[in-house]
């Protein structure tokens, strides 16, 4: 009888398999979204005008100085969105919000024909904010009862009467910090229309099909109108 | 920030005959650093042209495609460059008793430890490397299972030769580069502008302008200069060019100094130590670089130069505020004294987040002498604790004189404890410095305790 552990005459598990764009990578000849800027022409850069607060309404926004920067093309603000202003897929993330929501929130972006002229542009945008109240850590958030998203309680059995009768009781309470995946790539987005009208969208994201339905809201146009 | 992924190599001097192949983040000199020099990134290692057999790979990219050593790829080419440099580091050659285990050495204590493959290959030669996806694992196979390279490599061959001169770069626009031919040229350029940014590795000049947007107007690259590369020993003094890397002022010392020897391996990465120089990490004046507290505890002295002629000052009047120093605008570092004899024990703590590749919460280091017990002399710097890299005296002064018993160091670390003026900060909140400054001292005892009594 054939044990299980006997291999086939022409195995495919337990073969080492390179990885597919192993060659790109060690030859550094892979492209990312950063790279395409290099082999295309014309490409305008965009910088962040980003809100110095945790949380503010924006009284004013006055883009003219960045436009007297050299090399500064356009400022894009919510004025210039031909379909629904949100950054996100549950409409929570206005693209140019008019209420800033965190530190460092984009409060509109600035178009340049190089990434210098961009960021001198959105240095050159005067903002006026009016700072509200922020809750920031945790104990705040607590003590002010805002709470995000649901609750979710699990629970099994009758832990109240458990905990009553048990013979030792700890209680206490720990910190400790989130981490984002800190991947190395840096967030780079490249679009153009392509021959065809539709935006093509090159992009460093592992949701391609979520940046399509923003892209494709924001624009006003079909997903279909969209390749990211 | 410096993830490492933008590695290159360069061909940098290695004595008057002969040159390294030296990995370096690129993100961080101005490319007109490398006027006239030569570099090899990822791309020019094997044959690109038609890399898609294996026999088109370099050694290394060959070991890191077949052991698994990429994912999303983006870090790899980095970790190609900084391997290569180690493939080829001239010192490089298996260990006998390792090559019978296979298996990496690992040191007992983490400030010196030392991971080494059975090929000689220090796996710190990749500190300066992060990956976030593939894992270090299958990266260290790869680095472990290298041959030493093929006698007719070119590489290999051409480290038999000088580095290419430097070149007396001269670039102007909206702002000015200029790589002068000799210090008096320094001077001159010191004497005449107000705003000149030496640089040399650019390690802390390229992260001011990659990241604050800080936008030099005149730039003098002086890293090659000749008068600020030596590493001279006389009878009383030591003396290091404030111009040399770490690099090579650790294989210059090989040991000479003990405590900088405690320094090199906690001293961020490789690829910054074969960029970043210790006049500039003296003269950026950071409260936290980890040089100025060793030098403290060396007792050490800089020489500051210019068209007036030059002036020593010990480095414990140098420095008077927040990256202030008695240097005037007209006036560079050009090298550190340490005097001579050196103590007898030394220690150098480096308290931060992560074990390398790390910014200091607090760093402490020490020099002590006993004689027949008695503490003889003992210099404590510090660094993370005051606006300045500081003295611990008071410290210094509870134990000078005393016998080096658990009482007198228990002591002594409660006064160490109230040293300097430590915030609150991202790094680290008051309250942890102050413990760590005492716990700091009770662990050099600790670890210099036996010494005695076997010297008794």
């Amino acid at each position: 009888m054939k044990s299980l552990a006997d291999r086939p005459v022409n195995p495919v598990v337990g073969i080492p398999v390179s990885h597919e764009s192993v060659a790109g990578h060690v030859t550094g000849t892979a492209l990312y979204t950063d790279d395409m800027i290099v082999s295309s022409s014309n490409v305008l850069h965009a910088w962040p005008v980003q809100a110095p607060h945790a949380h503010s309404r924006i009284l004013d926004l006055r883009t003219g100085p960045a436009l007297k920067v050299p090399g500064v093309v356009r400022v894009l603000s919510a004025s210039d969105v031909p379909g629904v202003n949100d950054a996100g897929i549950k409409h929570d993330e206005p693209l140019f919000p008019s209420e800033v929501m965190f530190y460092g929130h984009a409060v509109c972006w600035v178009l340049g024909e190089s990434l210098e002229a961009a960021r001198l542009g959105a240095e050159a945008v005067e903002v006026d904010y009016e700072p509200l109240p922020s809750i920031v850590t945790l104990e705040e958030a607590i003590e002010a009862e805002s709470f995000q998203g649901n609750r979710p309680t699990v629970a099994r059995g009758e832990p109240d009467k458990a905990l009553d009768s048990a013979p030792h009781r700890f209680s206490g309470e720990f910190q400790f910090s989130g981490q984002e995946h800190f991947y190395l790539e840096t967030h780079a987005s490249f679009a153009y229309l392509d021959e065809g009208g539709q935006v093509f969208v090159q992009c460093s994201t592992q949701h391609p099909s979520e940046t399509q339905e923003i892209v494709a809201h924001v624009l006003n146009l079909a997903n279909h109108d969209v390749t990211v | 920030m410096e993830c490492g992924a933008c590695a290159v190599l360069v061909a940098r001097p290695d004595g008057p005959d002969r040159s390294r192949w030296t990995s370096v983040n690129a993100c961080l000199p101005p490319a007109l650093a490398f006027d006239g020099q030569e570099i090899i990134t990822a791309e020019g290692l094997g044959n690109v042209s038609d890399a898609c057999t294996p026999e088109d790979l370099h050694p290394v990219q060959r070991e890191m495609a077949d052991r698994g050593g990429s994912q999303c790829g983006y870090c790899t080419p980095g970790f190609i460059c900084s391997m290569a440099a180690e493939y080829y580091r001239p010192e490089r050659s298996p260990a006998e008793e390792d090559r019978e285990t296979g298996t990496a050495v690992v040191g007992e204590e983490h400030a010196t430890d030392h991971e080494c493959g059975p090929n000689g290959f220090d796996l710190h030669a990749l500190s300066g490397n992060l990956c976030r996806c593939t894992g270090y694992r299958p990266i260290r196979d790869a680095a472990y299972a290298l041959d030493l390279p093929a006698e007719s490599d070119p590489l290999l061959d051409r480290q038999n030769r000088p580095a290419p001169a430097p070149r007396h770069t001269r670039v102007s626009g909206e702002a000015e580069f200029l790589r002068p031919q000799s210090l008096d040229e320094v001077h001159a350029v010191l004497r005449n502008n107000s705003d000149v940014k030496l640089v040399a590795g650019a390690t802390d000049l390229g992260v001011e302008v990659n990241l604050r947007h800080s936008r030099p107007p005149l730039v003098l690259a002086i890293d090659r200069l000749d008068e600020l590369r030596s590493l001279t020993f006389s009878a009383d003094s030591i003396e290091i060019g404030a111009a040399l890397t770490l690099s090579e002022v650790e294989r210059a010392l090989d040991g000479r100094i003990p405590l900088l020897g405690h320094l090199f391996p906690q001293f961020a990465s490789r690829l910054i130590r074969n960029a970043a120089t210790f006049g500039g990490n003296l003269s950026t004046g950071s409260p936290i670089g980890d040089s100025a507290p060793v030098f403290l505890a060396l007792d050490a002295r800089v020489v500051l130069s210019s068209t007036e002629g030059e002036r020593e000052v010990p480095l414990s009047e140098y420095y008077t505020g927040y990256r202030q120093s008695v240097r005037k605008p007209h006036e560079m570092l050009r090298a550190i004294r340490i005097p001579l004899p050196l103590a007898e024990s030394t220690a150098f703590y480096k308290i931060a987040k992560r074990r390398f590749d790390d910014i200091s919460s607090v760093s402490v280091a020490i020099a002590l002498q006993l004689s027949a017990g008695v503490v003889r002399s003992v210099r404590i710097g510090l660094g993370g604790v005051a606006a300045t890299p500081i003295r611990a005296l008071a410290t210094e002064e509870a134990l000078v004189g005393r016998p080096w018993t658990p009482e007198t160091v228990a002591a002594a670390a409660a006064v160490m404890a109230g040293e300097g003026t430590p915030i609150d900060d991202m790094r680290a909140s008051s309250l942890y410095r102050s413990a760590m400054l005492r716990q700091a001292l009770l662990k050099f005892h600790a670890e210099n305790v036996e010494e005695l009594e076997v010297a008794q």
